[in-house]
């Protein structure tokens, strides 16, 4: 009986001990600080820090690919001295569909996923909890709805065909995810114009963020300054082979809408300096202003402490008219038929302001200190791995004060979009649809106003053609190092031609011509075009690949996505 | 040398006091262990008679583990146990650490190591002394491993420390010292050929040669100003060619009926390779105490708790930087400039001098503490057999350390004496600064009945056991915890017939509801065939048997991070607006939480043989097994569209096949007075993705499927491009600019590309499919002998230093790059740059290289004086002996400099040692 007994005592320690084990394996609620779901929209800054946070996938332009390389090096306005660059692969057709340095795919999809959360739950828990007052959840609305739309653009310009996302996917639900159609361009454009309206309804309608707190953030102008890019690209002629004149009047009128409202005249004193410092008067959209100097590091030429990645080359040189051009001959024509120029000193003479965008040979780089680009010169070609290839340097976006062996630093902000850029849209829109038209010649005046150039004189009738060289050129300057160019190629159809064929530089060379009566040695400097770089450009490269791991998922799936042409 | 006096005295006290305290205790009568004269094996929780034994085990135990001079246990256990493989890295002092492989690699999920037990709690390998450990055992079957539930899947290595035995105290002490040499290390050239080369490579990149005299080869080598034109041997100048250890201990043990005892101490000591400096250096003392008593009839307490206390000095700049700059920093820089300072450039601020002497220094401390106390009662009076007990154990280490940092200015002498100058000289920071600081703290409780009986033929052997177990560390949620009731029941027949079945139910705090449990069952059996009647004529065979076991084991070791099942958003990742320097409030979301998420499964198959023939003179065994790995942890990043745009969810979805086959033979015999034995150990397992996260129609090259789970993948080379119009005819690289001299790399999908796509399987998985070892010894009137190989095999490694890719230094083999007007013919090797190449320096068949090595690990020779002799200084046992360990090498990476085992050790880590020891053991 009593064996009977022991066991049963035994038998039920047992079974208490595991009845009470049983929530062992929870969460310790007094050390769980964990964040759930729920607790993010329901407090007050964290419903707004996941908002915020999604400004961090905005990407700047200043180093794309990590190696102080830009996207312009890709085309004829640059070379990057950097031989290790990646930008070097879109120059010599080394973009596959299984690699490619500029795929984006997945980071902007990141992104929109981000916004399609906060857009949910605006109308879900935040609006619950009111952990955002209900008063600015529609700026919140806005901002979200204009990143969303800025995103899907990125994706737009580089893939064609891509995904309109608008829902948060689950990831467990394959089926449902595989059943979101692949879209053509003008489909996804017209989503993205109709958000920006949607966007610009909700945004704070000021003329330019003078308020410092909403620097960073889009104001109404900025979904309108988008729609006016993407219908413009819309309209382009890789967009509209047929040239549907439908099309540029939609460009027009979205970018006559945005300076009708917001167009604000300050004619730029300095080109340079406007870019080299915070200036918000023309910024319609840029990134948080941030202090750094990592951008001079990559671009102060090599006897400066810097790396001297990005050089500009003769061609983009020779697009800066000489100072008081002002018809439309010497606006396109080389300045070397000019007759200012001196061919013994081609940067002595005053050009277009904003050739201050350029470091060339002799240039008083830092007091008493000058640029010396010569072959054999501390700059000069070959003097080390990264010296410059064309005998020019980066000057836009650089401050040239900064000591950089003391880390000092300054702001810069990556631009969006500014103002110039939408009179240029403007401008070129109206120049395709009605041609050579005096209302084209205001246009372009109004331009170089704002720009702080000489005033246009329309001498004598010029065709459609020979207008639109002339606003293709002055975006090309205006715009130069700010990531257009480099589709404004594609979108024209040019970049067949223009980007197949040897950008040049300058290359310098110096010799003794006796000594003055101290001693010191004289020199002549001899100036020769040279080619630096052959460049290829296959006509599939108009489009990125769609890249090869996402069709084969849905291969997998049995769906078969559009891939662009060629790849 | 301070430290190795205070380590001595502090064993010598130990042993004095705790002698004393014993002496009551030795006119104990003699007992021999009266139950039962088998071996006895430690399995998971217990020992079990080997008659008994179902399982696959193989142990290590002490009397072999003392033949090595290591004093880090991992190390010691190279080719001595069946099954095991590991691979370590560098032997800086006090940082010893190696991979465990049981059973090759069985899934591809992130959680692949086994679990490492001391005494049953959880802990590190470094923190035990070898000479505490009475064996080690690897569990390697369904049956051996079936009580560790959903941790078992991965195998599990275990740790027993010795403990006393009733019967007169023993006390022995053991003293040794050793210098340590690096097995291999790898050989730059002079000065005047590396300028030689890095002109070429300045060439090859279209860069024009500074005019600068320093860098002109031919100022080298020719009587020159040695400062200005130096030819520096980094290695030769901040090594030593040999660090120095000690180790002593002593131990207590014995026992009366009432209470057995097991006292050790131990330290050791060693120094490091760097000159110029006495900041290198390792102590680590060990104190242990393992008591069984005997509290009143029928009930018994262990209680053991033991102490490691370990110190660190070492310069502020890591072991990994310091080779690094000695492998990288330029030889035409002079040691120390003339004037004393120290040499460098911009571009070369990683002087080795400078690193090892003035970046400061730090003390790295460690203590671990490890206590145990179990009580176990016997209920003979209600079931002769069933005793109940309980059992608390906690493993528990604090790293912290204290830095004192400085920097140093590099100095340039220009060619006109003048100087240039590169950072700046601070003197040492005045106050200690606290580094690296961390804890944790393992905590085991468990309690059950065990059940041991024999009823004439009949014998039993059962247990239920509850066990909770946590490890807290610092931060949220800092108690990790599992949970598990295992039991196992025994049945043995007549030493003839032997049937198991144990079964774990046991959980992860990991995942939630339905998918936190599993039942974790095992099935074996055994049958001495030896102990059959019809084989009583065969008496040849001393022991026959033949084992089987099937069972399921878990998996719920999900590599990083915790909680899968649970959506987490974080704080943080705000933006800058307006201009200010404050980041905004930020929140973002994580990986996307899977709540079905659950541990992988194994399903374990093992059938066995172990022999003994001819008087137990020839003996071994074979074990063959299959293990089937499902609902491995993936992320299915392959398959599921980008759009989803957020980190893939850990899904249960990988599958892995493991297979292979262990052996062992030995023979042992004696001729007179003279013993002698050979044993061999030999294990092979293949590993085989069945299942893998991806797409269909991928070309057969591209699939992971079929391919073992470590196999590494590159591009296939076909030699060397020799013209521009050679490159112009092959598919483009999408990794640079290619040139004459690059490498020209099979197109395998003929897209005209060469990119990852393009990769294939080279070479062998890079854990290595056969592991083995043999030794060998012998004994006579004294003198012992043993010697011990282990190696492995089928194995590779991806070298990617310089010492095969030139750059910021050069070895020989730059000879065998690409010149033109050369050797462009026979050169192997790509032509030679100073720019980051990537298109030939990434993943191909030229770096990835056979990682097999046959290596003598250790060797020993020692003496045991005659008792007789002793016995007159009252001297039980006297044993002086000399051994060494990674003697020498036989692999395809010493040509090259570099060791097999790990092929970036003595190039950007700490180098392998060899060691060469003698010492003293005195037992009374």
């Amino acid at each position: 009986m009593r064996k009977i007994l022991y066991i049963q005592i035994c038998l039920f320690m047992m079974i208490a001990g595991l009845s009470s084990c049983s929530d062992y394996l929870d969460k310790d609620p007094r050390t769980d600080t964990s964040i759930y779901y729920e607790d993010v929209f329901s407090d007050p800054k964290l419903a707004r820090g996941f908002l915020n946070n999604i400004y961090n996938s905005l990407q700047e332009g200043f180093d794309p690919f990590g190696d102080g390389s830009m996207l312009d090096a890709a085309t004829d306005d640059a070379v990057c001295s950097n031989a290790n660059a990646l930008v070097h692969l879109f120059n010599n057709g080394g973009i596959s569909p299984s690699y490619n340095p500029d795929d984006v795919w997945e980071h902007y999809y990141t992104a929109i996923r981000k916004c399609n959360i906060f857009l949910k739950e605006l109308d879900g828990i935040i609006a619950q909890t009111n952990s955002i007052p209900e008063n600015e959840r529609d700026v919140c609305r806005g901002e979200a709805i204009f990143l969303r739309a800025f995103f899907h653009f990125e994706l737009l310009k580089r893939y064609q065909r891509i995904f309109w996302v608008d829902e948060v996917y689950d990831a467990f639900d394959t089926d449902e995810i595989f059943k979101t159609e692949q879209l053509d361009f003008h489909a996804v454009a017209d989503r993205i114009a109709a958000d920006c309206d949607a966007a610009y309804e909700l945004l704070p309608k000021v003329k330019y963020s003078s308020d410092a707190a909403l620097k960073g953030h889009p104001i109404a102008s900025a979904p309108k300054a988008l729609k006016s890019r993407v219908l413009l690209y819309a309209a382009s002629p890789l967009n509209n082979p047929s040239g549907d004149l439908a099309l540029w009047l939609k460009a027009e009128e979205a970018a006559k809408d945005f300076l009708d409202e917001f167009k604000k005249i300050h004619p730029k004193q300095s080109y340079v300096g406007y870019f080299s410092k915070i200036d918000d008067k023309e910024v319609i959209f840029a990134t948080g202003p941030r202090s750094t100097n990592t951008f001079e590091k990559y671009n102060f030429p090599v006897s400066y402490g810097g790396q001297g990645m990005i050089n500009p080359t003769q061609d983009l040189v020779d697009c800066y008219a000489m100072r008081g051009s002002t018809n439309l001959d010497e606006l396109t024509g080389s300045p070397a038929t000019t007759n200012t120029y001196n061919p013994d000193a081609p940067y002595a003479a005053r050009r277009d302001l904003r050739f201050e965008a350029i470091v060339y040979d002799s240039m008083e780089y830092k007091v008493d200190n000058f640029v010396e680009t010569f072959v054999g010169g501390k700059d000069g070609l070959g003097s080390s791995n990264n010296a410059t290839k064309t005998g020019y340097y980066l000057q836009k976006y650089i401050t040239r004060s900064l000591d950089l062996s003391k880390d000092q630093t300054q702001m810069h902000h990556w631009i969006f979009f500014r103002t110039s850029e939408i009179m240029l849209n403007y401008a070129e829109a109206l120049c395709m649809r009605v041609g050579a038209d005096a209302s084209v010649v205001t246009a372009i005046k109004d331009f170089r106003s704002m720009a702080g150039l000489s005033t246009f004189r329309n001498v004598q009738d010029y065709t459609q053609e020979e207008m639109l060289e002339y606003i293709k050129k002055e975006r090309r300057i205006e715009l130069a190092f700010e990531g257009h160019r480099f589709w404004d190629l594609r979108r024209w159809k040019d970049a067949e031609t223009v980007l197949n064929r040897p950008v040049h530089g300058m290359k310098i060379t110096r010799t003794q011509v006796g000594a003055d009566d101290n001693g010191t040695p004289l020199y002549k400097k001899n100036y020769e075009i040279i080619e630096v770089e052959n460049r290829t450009f296959d006509p599939k490269m108009y489009w990125y690949p769609i890249p090869r791991k996402e069709i084969l998922k849905y291969r997998n799936a049995g769906i078969e996505l559009k891939q662009n042409p060629g790849y | 040398m301070n430290m190795q006096n205070i380590i001595f005295t502090a064993a010598l006290a130990v042993f004095v006091s705790v002698g004393t305290l014993a002496y009551g205790n030795e006119k104990a009568a003699v007992q021999k262990d009266s139950i039962s004269s088998d071996r006895y094996i430690t399995v998971a929780y217990g020992e079990r008679s080997e008659d008994m034994m179902t399982g696959a085990i193989s142990v290590l135990d002490a009397e072999r583990m003392e033949s090595s001079p290591e004093i880090s246990l991992d190390r010691i256990l190279k080719g001595n146990l069946t099954g095991l493989t590991v691979i370590s890295s560098g032997d800086e002092p006090g940082y010893f650490s190696s991979e465990f492989y049981i059973r090759g690699t069985g899934t591809y999920g992130a959680g692949r190591q086994p679990l490492v037990l001391i005494d049953g709690i959880e802990g590190s390998i470094d923190q035990v002394n070898p000479g505490e450990v009475e064996s080690v055992s690897v569990l390697k079957d369904a049956s051996a491993l079936a009580l560790y539930g959903i941790r078992g899947a991965n195998g599990a290595i275990l740790i027993k420390t010795k403990r006393g035995t009733e019967g007169e105290t023993k006390v022995s002490v053991k003293a040794q010292t050793a210098f340590l040499t690096p097995t291999v290390m790898p050989e730059y050239i002079n000065s005047k050929d590396y300028l030689y080369y890095r002109a070429v490579a300045m060439a090859n990149d279209g860069l024009v040669i500074p005019s600068d005299p320093r860098l002109n080869p031919d100022m080298y080598g020719v009587g020159n100003d040695s400062y200005l034109y130096p030819n520096t041997d980094w290695y030769g100048e901040m090594l030593k060619g040999y660090a120095m250890q000690q180790n002593y201990s002593a131990s207590i043990s014995g026992g009366t009926s009432k209470i057995k005892y097991y006292v050790y101490a131990g330290g050791v000591y060693q120094s490091g390779l760097y000159r110029h400096t006495d900041k290198l250096s390792y102590t680590a003392i060990n104190l242990r105490s393992n008591l069984d008593i005997n509290v009143f009839e029928h009930f018994t307490v262990n209680m053991d708790l033991s102490t490691r206390v370990e110190q660190r000095v070492t310069p502020l700049s890591s072991a990994s930087s310091i080779f690094t700059a000695m492998s990288s920093f330029p030889s035409y820089f002079p040691l120390v400039n003339r004037n004393g300072t120290l040499a460098g450039s911009a571009e070369y601020s990683n002087n080795p001098m400078g690193l090892i002497t003035q970046s400061g220094y730090g003390n790295q401390n460690s203590r671990y503490l490890l206590g145990n106390v179990r009580a176990n009662y016997d209920l003979v009076k209600v079931l002769p057999g069933l005793s109940l007990y309980a059992q608390y154990s906690f493993n528990t280490y604090k790293h912290y350390g204290r830095q004192k940092s400085q920097s140093f200015a590099l100095y340039r002498e220009n060619l006109d004496g003048t100087y240039s100058v590169y950072g700046q000289d601070t003197d040492l920071s005045l106050s200690y600064e606290q580094m690296n600081d961390d804890y944790a703290l393992f905590m085991l409780f468990m309690g059950g009945a065990e059940y041991h009986k024999s009823f004439g033929r009949h014998q039993f052997d059962g247990s239920f056991n509850v066990q909770l177990s946590s490890k807290e560390y610092t931060g949220n949620n800092p108690n990790a915890k599992q949970l598990n009731y295992f039991g196992h029941i025994a049945y043995g027949y007549d030493k003839r017939y032997v049937v198991e079945l144990a079964a774990s139910y046991s959980g992860s705090e990991d995942f939630i509801d339905d998918n936190r449990f599993g039942f974790f069952p095992s099935l074996s059996a055994a049958w001495n065939v030896s102990n059959e009647s019809f084989m009583k004529e065969a008496d040849f065979v001393d022991k026959l048997k033949l084992r089987a076991s099937y069972g399921i084991l878990g998996n719920s070791n999900i590599g990083l991070g915790r909680f899968p099942s649970d959506p987490t958003y974080y704080k943080g990742g705000g933006y800058y607006f307006g201009g200010s320097t404050t980041v905004s409030d930020g929140a973002y979301e994580g990986m996307i939480s899977n709540p079905d998420i659950t541990f992988e499964t194994s399903y374990n198959a093992n059938v066995g043989i172990d022999f003994a023939l001819l008087g137990n003179t020839l003996y071994g065994s074979l074990d063959l097994f299959d293990q089937k790995r499902v609902d491995i942890i993936t992320q299915r990043t392959a398959t599921k569209p980008a759009i989803i745009g957020q980190v893939l969810p850990y899904e249960n979805y990988g599958e892995v096949t493991n297979r292979g086959v262990e052996v062992v033979l030995g023979y042992k015999n004696k001729v007179k007075d003279f013993n002698y034995y050979v044993e061999a150990n030999l294990s092979f397992a293949r590993s085989r993705v069945d299942v893998y996260d991806e797409v269909s129609g991928l070309s057969a090259w591209e699939s992971r499927v079929g391919k073992p789970v470590t196999q590494l993948w590159g591009l296939q080379a076909q030699g060397l491009f020799q013209s521009q119009d050679e490159i112009d005819a092959w598919a483009q690289s999408v990794y640079s600019v290619v040139k004459p001299g690059d490498i020209k790399y099979a197109d395998l999908n003929g897209d005209g590309f060469i990119d990852d796509a393009d990769e294939k399987p080279i070479g062998n998985p890079t854990v290595p499919e056969l592991v083995g070892g043999l030794r060998l010894g012998m004994e006579y009137k004294g003198i012992d002998f043993s010697m011990l190989f282990s190696g492995i095999a089928n194995r590779s490694v991806y070298v990617s230093n310089n010492v095969l890719w030139p750059g910021s230094n050069m070895t020989s083999v730059v000879e065998d790059c690409w010149q033109k007007g050369k050797n462009e013919g026979s050169a192997k090797y790509p032509r030679l740059t100073t720019l980051t190449n990537n298109h030939n320096y990434r993943e191909n068949s030229l770096w990835i290289i056979n990682g097999d090595y046959l290596r003598i690990q250790n060797v020993e020779l020692g003496y045991t004086l005659p008792q007789k002799i002793t016995r007159k200084i009252y001297i039980d046992r006297l044993r002086v002996f000399a051994n060494a360990s990674n003697l020498f090498s036989f692999d395809n990476l010493k040509k090259f400099g570099l060791n097999a085992e790990n092929p970036d050790i003595g190039v950007t880590a700490y180098p392998q040692m060899a060691v060469y020891n003698v010492g003293l053991s005195v037992s009374f």
